[in-house]
């Protein structure tokens, strides 16, 4: 029977895990540096401020995966030796494969002004972060969060729940420019304001004095000429491929592992998925690495279903994502440009006081919708993904708007009158 | 941090079970004096009774006026922290409105009229005592409204809830109307995160609601039957009855597929035992079932009524969750729920393209859904226990859940929702 060992127990090592089980009676062995059993990243925050336990974010206890045989194995993985089809753990025990799905996942991207090792430098990103800030965020002197992102915006909500009254630093000129259209990101600035986060914008970090025997803080200079002294600093500055431990093997390497459509890499018995996966080839207006969890848990299927012998291609699909910052829920699905391009234009909806917002983006020379983002309002994604794959006009998702919504008939939706037809700002 | 907090609730648990011991089984320790003034605790409420209805306070009174405010300030409390989902603040004004005037003021005023004391909301079986020949006498020999009265709690019983419970599912009843639903979502709103998840808990619940409905049937059966003149008429109509159900849910297999096998067996093991019950009381002189109906229904209002409904009830929430006895006992949430499943548009939708397996729903489902299981396999959910209460949907991060009443699947079988969701060979 072919023994296959998954490098990873997060989402996409875990789907993998259960999509080889639904095929395939073979042997599976789920390995983990970071803690004993699948847990919901996403939901670490909710551990950190006291809304859920650790059992609360483990959706499959450990009994499940050993009813299913699936062993697992909490252990440090230190290289991988292709040609013997080994790999080698940091005590040097051997572990023998048959086919190896490599779901290492992300890593934090630590700026070149900074060091990890530093006390007082945090990431959020695994479950040792989650310890590290327990013990550090309540006594935390003036913290600095610096990233334009989720997780700077989680940093923040955890650090004022403990009342540390932190300050965001974000490079660009408004939060989320990367992944929001100006008029949302106001939005989110609006949410930061009655949460009384100051937001310092266009502050880049250059350079960063470390705390030495004299003084107890870290001192930051931004380029701008602000200066920014404190004793924690969170970075949720992005994060890269978590695959240093692969530089000396033969797999071919780009930002990520490189894998065609069915998650295999250059080497055939080896697979790849989820944030550590780099695709070969993506459609247009898409990344070759697409860092998410929903991502990660259809790469999972798909490299599950190859592996049980079920040739499947993955398909980057019609993109879709979800956050929440502090109370504003985004959802966004299909195409929906940041910024004016000659071909788009949107109908956009938007309440500042109660945060809400609507955008439709279409193409304006087929007038086809294009893609929906929506703060502070559920949209029904299933229907959505429907119309987008179908190619619906703009009209048509205008007339059938309220079925849009997905959310309870007592709250509120915006009517086809409320949306205007803008350019972006 | 947690043995700590597990320590307060179990001191609390022990504390509240107390009051519900002295205030059910030792008024006098609280006051309450037959002869002379009531003095303490019950003493406090003598104005207030008087004022009301110009009788001295009974404990039952003081009970009502206890129950009546914890469940308007913490309802109060609740609404100011749901403030933001309508759905939320119009079910708790609700169950708030209902326990101030139809449970407390309005029999209260029934009583100063010298009518019955009746609580207008009041169905069969959750007020086992309906169909008692004191109850009924009482509203029979109260002239015309007394008539009213009666027939408006038939006309509920036996039509109005069921169109009502097909319409929106039994929510309308368990998280909008009931008073211990009034008090689980206000006062025990802080405990429903210590509800059992696991399936040997639904388990449980299984094989203590159902047995319960069932007694409550039988001595229904046998209280009516020593109060009605035409006995066999009466019998005759209870063997149809059971007969053409169980002729309804052997033959209609689309609907019923969801109903385990050892379900019906016990349900035609309990028909054939009331009707051999009625036909043994036909040919002999002793009572249906061999049992006086007064040692039966007291047995229960004990038993089920007093210590089950009151006393483990509520004073089980910090150490059970906050529905305790909606989960575990109510033989109305029983029937509603079979409705639910079986005769019901109402059901969850979820979407598990947007779920990260954050397990905010499971956590908070006072119920002890595994509401993530479902979610991540992306099925409906649509089980008998759940009340709506629609938490899960408020506090799902993503906006995958969404209580729904449109036309969808009634089908899903009761087992272990992580097992068969996944389909695991």
């Amino acid at each position: 029977m072919k023994k296959i060992v998954i490098l990873g127990n997060g989402i996409a090592g875990v789907q993998t895990a259960l999509t080889i089980r639904q095929n395939s009676n073979a042997r599976i062995l789920l390995i983990s540096e970071e803690h004993p059993v699948f847990f919901a990243r996403t939901a670490m925050m909710y551990v950190f401020m006291g809304q859920l336990t650790e059992k609360d974010i483990v959706p499959y206890p450990e009994a499940f995966f050993k009813g299913h045989q699936i062993d697992l194995l909490h252990a440090s993985i230190s290289r991988v030796d292709v040609p013997k089809n080994i790999l080698v753990s940091s005590n040097n025990q051997k572990i023998p494969y048959d086919l190896l799905l490599i779901a290492t996942g992300s890593k934090p991207n630590v700026p070149d002004w900074a060091n990890s090792n530093w006390p007082g430098i945090h990431h959020f990103y695994h479950w040792q972060d989650l310890t590290a800030l327990e013990s550090s965020i309540p006594a935390s002197n003036q913290p600095v969060v610096i990233g334009g992102g989720l997780i700077a915006s989680e940093l923040v909500e955890m650090m004022q729940h403990h009342q540390r009254n932190p300050k965001l630093l974000v490079r660009e000129s408004y939060f989320g420019q990367h992944f929001l259209p100006q008029e949302e990101g106001l939005l989110v600035h609006e949410i930061f304001r009655q949460k009384r986060i100051p937001l310092f914008l266009n502050t880049s970090i250059k350079s960063l004095i470390p705390p030495d025997k004299e003084r107890t803080s870290h001192t930051l200079y931004a380029e701008n000429g602000q200066t920014f002294s404190t004793d924690f600093i969170g970075l949720g500055t992005g994060v890269l491929p978590n695959i240093d431990f692969l530089r000396d093997s033969p797999l071919h390497l780009g930002r990520g592992i490189l894998v065609n459509n069915q998650m295999q890499t250059n080497i055939e018995n080896i697979y790849a998925a989820g944030d550590c996966a780099e695709l070969n080839a993506c459609l247009p207006d898409r990344k070759t690495i697409e860092a998410n969890w929903y991502v990660a848990k259809s790469m999972g299927e798909i490299a599950g279903k190859n592996i049980a012998g079920i040739p499947s291609n993955y398909y980057q699909g019609i993109w879709h994502n979800t956050a929440k910052f502090f109370n504003l829920e985004y959802h966004l699905c299909g195409n929906v440009p940041l910024e004016a391009t000659d071909n788009f234009s949107s109908y956009f909806y938007k309440n500042s006081k109660r945060l809400h917002s609507l955008r439709l983006a279409f193409n304006q020379s087929t007038n086809q919708l294009s893609g929906v983002l929506s703060m502070g309002l559920r949209i029904d994604y299933s229907l959505l993904k429907n119309w987008l794959e179908e190619g619906i006009s703009i009209e048509m998702t205008l007339n059938n708007l309220p079925s849009l919504s997905y959310q309870n008939k007592l709250g509120f939706f915006p009517s086809r009158n409320l949306l205007k037809e803008v350019r972006y700002e | 941090m947690n043995n700590k907090s597990s320590i307060w609730r179990i001191i609390l648990g022990i504390l509240l079970t107390s009051f519900y011991v002295v205030i059910y089984f030792f008024p006098e320790r609280l006051g309450l004096r037959i002869e002379t003034a009531n003095v303490g605790l019950i003493g406090l409420f003598d104005p207030l009774s008087i004022w009301l209805k110009k009788v001295p306070a009974s404990q039952w009174f003081v009970y009502g006026c206890l129950y009546t405010f914890f469940v308007l300030i913490f309802g109060l409390v609740f609404i100011v922290k749901h403030r933001k989902h309508p759905y939320q603040l119009l079910r708790t004004l609700s169950v708030m409105f209902f326990q101030l005037s139809f449970a407390f003021l309005i029999p209260e005023f029934l009583q100063r009229l010298n009518y019955p004391y009746l609580d207008l909301k009041n169905m069969w079986p959750l007020n086992y005592y309906y169909f008692f020949d004191w109850h009924l006498d009482g509203l029979i020999h109260s002239g015309q409204l007394g008539i009213l009265l009666l027939s408006l709690g038939l006309l509920l019983t036996f039509i109005i809830s069921p169109i009502l419970t097909y319409k929106y599912g039994k929510r309308w009843y368990c998280s909008w109307v009931c008073g211990c639903g009034g008090l689980a979502e206000t006062a025990g709103d802080a405990f429903r995160q210590y509800s059992n998840k696991s399936s040997r808990a639904w388990k449980v619940e299984r094989w203590l609601i159902y047995p319960i409905l069932f007694i409550v049937f039988l001595m229904t059966i046998s209280v009516l039957h020593s109060y009605l003149a035409h006995k066999l008429l009466f019998s005759l109509s209870v063997i149809s009855f059971l007969l053409l159900f169980h002729l309804w849910i052997s033959l209609d297999h689309n609907r019923f597929v969801g109903l385990p096998p050892i379900a019906k067996k016990f349900f035609l093991g309990f028909s054939l035992f009331t009707s051999l019950g009625l036909i043994q009381a036909y040919f002999t002189q002793w009572p249906p079932f061999l049992i006086d109906p007064y040692t039966l229904r007291s047995a229960y209002g004990f038993l089920i009524g007093s210590l089950f409904s009151g006393v483990i009830g509520v004073g089980f929430y910090p150490i059970l969750g906050n529905r305790v006895w909606c989960r575990f006992g109510c033989p109305m949430a029983a029937i509603l729920g079979f409705q639910q499943k079986f005769l019901s548009r109402f059901r969850i939708q979820s979407n598990a393209s947007l779920c990260i397996a954050c397990g905010n729903c499971s956590t908070y489902c006072e119920m002890g859904i595994d509401v993530r299981a479902y979610a991540l396999a992306g099925k409906d959910i649509k089980r008998s226990s759940c009340v709506g209460c629609g938490i899960c949907e408020s506090i799902c991060p993503r906006g995958v859940l969404l209580l729904s009443t449109t036309k969808g699947p009634n089908f899903q079988n009761e087992a272990d929702p992580i097992d068969y969701l996944y389909a695991v060979k």
